[in-house]
């Protein structure tokens, strides 16, 4: 994989930055010895994975830590019955996302402050973090094996993060320390006590953090519209339930109120082509659905135009049956959902 | 899950002096306080091998998963907890026969999807639904394809059950129960949300 390593220092400053104390506290050792070395411990937890077998992964995270250029997640996995740990159980990402086979990058820090999620850094086609080879156990001691991912670097107004880990948990309020923690750097496996070497500052440097920096949509929905704001962009998803009677295109008298709303969002942040699409369950044929899905859109176009002072605006509408459904059609909450006129648009930020 | 580790007391000198010598605080279960302990090597392993999956539950609903298999599940919830900027929810699905079986599903989600997208949470007061946040996979070419702060179906589970979990928005403050939606299932109703 061809990843560079550099050693962190062992000395008494990284002690005091890992508990956030501005000055060291001890003085400098030499070699110490890893099972007297201090270890951080952030938060820890259980979860099972029932695959042909019942699964228990144990872990540990140590440390979120700010070093040069980016951010680093310590954490650590207890092994199992073999002293290996279950590291085949972890969930890989989504294909599409840009990580190797075999890379360990499902963990994410949240930032839901500046609406970011973070994720492994990869640089020149390598994922910034261990691998699962990485993480094959530590032999006899039974110790828990220790790995890293490098993250982007944090806004420095952040003091405490969440980590998701492993695709199946989430470990809310870990600080963020200043300093990686000190210790002996060991080639993997690493045992707990000692620490894995990062890749150089140069291979951190040249990350890819805009790939790693994904902006989060949040989501929040009322009876008559779910909003997800994104950060240069809005979707508002009128439920045609509320807007129309039963298989009509016309709008009834709640109707006003909520496109009024929308309108008011769109002169206050929007900018560009505002979108208005139409879609339908997957009840009825896709004929009948099509030309509903397009009447209502239109319907709700002409409402929404003459309120919208924004000068820079303009509109299209569109179609779409039951294409597209964000809600499984085999629930009647699913369907109702389904049912719905979306209005988007670009925000200030985006021009 | 005791996600939660000590609090590191007033002094951090006092906590490193403790941490060299080999003292250490009893673990705070609560997880939303965690403040980082140090302590050796050993002690932190047995830490993490103390750690045990999570039994409570605040409350719970049945009903049948539409997958490969119709499976009759127990749905708990583990922990409803209300954080600085976000709320956390952790679910426990079990089948209801105890036996192991298959539970992927999109019942929770939507195709492609095999997460727990749509599964929320309503203050009661004014109606608002919060979800899941979503995000933009880093290929996600047409805006479709998008990831989610929260945990996939389990492919399969059994009667002890598994953990999903997801982040959401926060909550108002004044809020201290609400509802759980959760797409095929009866809702369950005046949830008390955790605050530390």
């Amino acid at each position: 994989m061809g990843r560079r390593r550099m050693q962190v220092t062992a000395t008494a400053m990284a002690v005091a930055g890992m508990l956030g104390l501005g000055a060291p506290a001890l003085a400098a050792t030499s070699t110490p010895d890893p099972d007297s070395s201090p270890v951080p411990l952030a938060g820890a937890a259980t979860y099972r994975v029932v695959l042909v077998d019942e699964i228990e992964i144990q872990v540990g995270i140590l440390a979120v830590a700010r070093i040069p250029h980016a951010t680093v997640v310590y954490y650590a996995i207890a092994p199992n019955q073999t002293g290996d740990a279950d590291v085949f159980a972890m969930q890989q990402k989504s294909l599409s996302e840009p990580f190797p086979a075999m890379a360990d990058a499902d963990i994410d820090i949240v930032d839901v402050a500046h609406s970011a999620l973070y994720q492994p850094l990869m640089s020149d086609g390598d994922c910034l973090c261990s691998y699962a080879g990485d993480l094959a156990g530590t032999g006899a001691n039974g110790r828990p094996t220790v790995g890293y991912a490098v993250m982007p670097e944090l806004p420095a107004d952040l003091k405490t993060v969440t980590v998701q880990f492993g695709g199946h948990t989430f470990f809310p309020g870990i600080p963020v320390d200043d300093s990686p923690p000190s210790g002996t750097t060991v080639d993997a496996p690493v045992p707990l006590g000692q620490w894995p070497a990062l890749p150089d500052e140069a291979t951190v440097a040249a990350g890819d953090v805009k790939q790693a920096t994904r902006p989060l949509t949040t989501r929040v929905a009322d009876p008559v519209a779910a909003t997800d704001t994104a950060p240069t962009r809005t979707t508002i998803a009128l439920a045609s339930d509320v807007l129309f009677a039963t298989d009509h295109s016309d709008l009834n008298t709640k109707a006003q109120s909520a496109i009024q709303k929308v309108a008011d969002k769109i002169n206050e942040r929007g900018s560009g082509t505002v979108s208005i699409d139409g879609y339908t369950d997957s009840v009825g044929t896709d004929a009948h659905n099509d030309a509903l899905s397009k009447a209502r859109a239109r319907s709700v176009r002409a409402a929404l135009k003459p309120l919208v002072s924004h000068p820079d605006v303009t509109f299209t509408t569109a179609g779409h049956g039951e294409q597209d459904p964000v809600a499984d059609n085999g629930t009647a909450e699913g369907r109702q959902l389904n049912r719905r006129v979306t209005v988007s648009f670009a925000t200030e930020e985006e021009r | 899950m005791s996600r939660g580790i000590p609090a590191l007391l007033a002094a951090a000198g006092v906590a490193v002096a403790l941490a060299l010598t080999g003292c250490t605080a009893a673990p705070d279960p609560h997880p939303s306080t965690p403040t980082p302990t140090v302590q050796t090597a050993d002690e932190v392993a047995q830490q993490i091998r103390d750690t045990t999956v999570p039994t409570r539950s605040l409350a719970q609903t049945s009903g049948m998963l539409d997958g490969v298999d119709d499976v009759t599940v127990k749905i708990d919830v583990v922990t409803l907890d209300a954080l600085p900027d976000s709320t956390l929810l952790e679910l426990r699905i079990a089948t209801a026969s105890g036996e192991q079986a298959d539970i992927s599903t999109f019942q929770f989600a939507v195709e492609p999807f095999l997460d727990t997208r749509n599964i929320g949470i309503v203050d009661t007061a004014d109606g608002t639904t919060y979800r899941p946040f979503t995000y933009p996979n880093a290929r996600d070419v047409d805006g479709q394809n998008t990831g989610c702060l929260c945990n996939d179906v389990p492919t399969s589970t059994d009667g002890t059950g598994i953990l999903v979990s997801m982040i959401m928005p926060p909550l108002p403050a004044e809020v201290s129960t609400v509802d759980v939606v959760i797409p095929g299932m009866e809702k369950m109703t005046d949830v008390p949300v955790g605050r530390s």
